[in-house]
């Protein structure tokens, strides 16, 4: 395997254990703060879930290796920052409509809250992949 | 945005490999203009005009109705 990939690979489970890290963080809180911290641990979780299947979607392929290695080439920067704006933007009117929504269901705010962050990195990642695809 | 890139390249007799790695870009990026998906930007617009040594309106067609 590209040396590039299995350190890239490394990264990825040091995010996912960051993330088991917040989850155990969050066993010992209580109430909102608990839900919140594993909300966290769920979102580390599935982007370092996600980089993974990324990285060894490619590990046999050099071309995407290098593409992806291209970082900071423009069509990439362009691809990530298209996706990181259709990301922000559905995000802020889920959150427009969760925070109205709260008073019709049993769910708080926070419990919204909470949702959105794990829609929003999955909403990231799909719309990276669609532009990846589209440009 | 139209352009002649796939046209120069063969011409030149150059893989999409070697005109990304010329021009500093993935070979994607080179498929992408190629089939007009991504417009590039002034700069790799330049880079690309130098690799076949043509001017960059010889190379990209700007069409005002796209607009």
């Amino acid at each position: 395997m590209n040396k590039y990939v299995k350190n890239e690979i490394k990264k990825s489970f040091a995010f996912i254990l960051g993330g088991i890290i917040i989850g155990v963080l969050g066993y010992f809180q209580d109430g909102k703060d608990q839900k919140s911290l594993y909300a966290l641990c769920l979102a580390f979780t599935i982007i370092g879930i996600a980089q993974i299947a990324i990285y060894l979607s490619v590990r046999n392929k050099p071309d995407y290796v290098d593409r992806i290695k291209a970082e900071k080439e423009e069509r990439s920067v362009f691809i990530r920052d298209k996706a990181g704006k259709s990301a922000f933007w559905i995000t802020f009117g889920a959150i427009a409509i969760s925070s109205n929504l709260s008073q019709f269901t049993k769910l708080t705010v926070a419990d919204y809250g909470n949702i959105i962050l794990v829609f929003m990195c999955i909403g990231y990642f799909s719309f990276f992949f669609y532009n990846l695809k589209k440009y | 945005m139209e352009n002649r890139i796939r046209e120069l390249r063969e011409e030149f007799r150059m893989t999409q490999q070697e005109l990304a790695k010329k021009v500093g870009v993935s070979r994607q990026t080179i498929i992408s203009l190629e089939n007009g998906r991504y417009n590039p930007s002034i700069n790799l617009a330049f880079k690309v005009s130098k690799a076949f040594d043509k001017l960059i309106e010889d190379i990209f067609i700007y069409n005002e109705e796209e607009d």
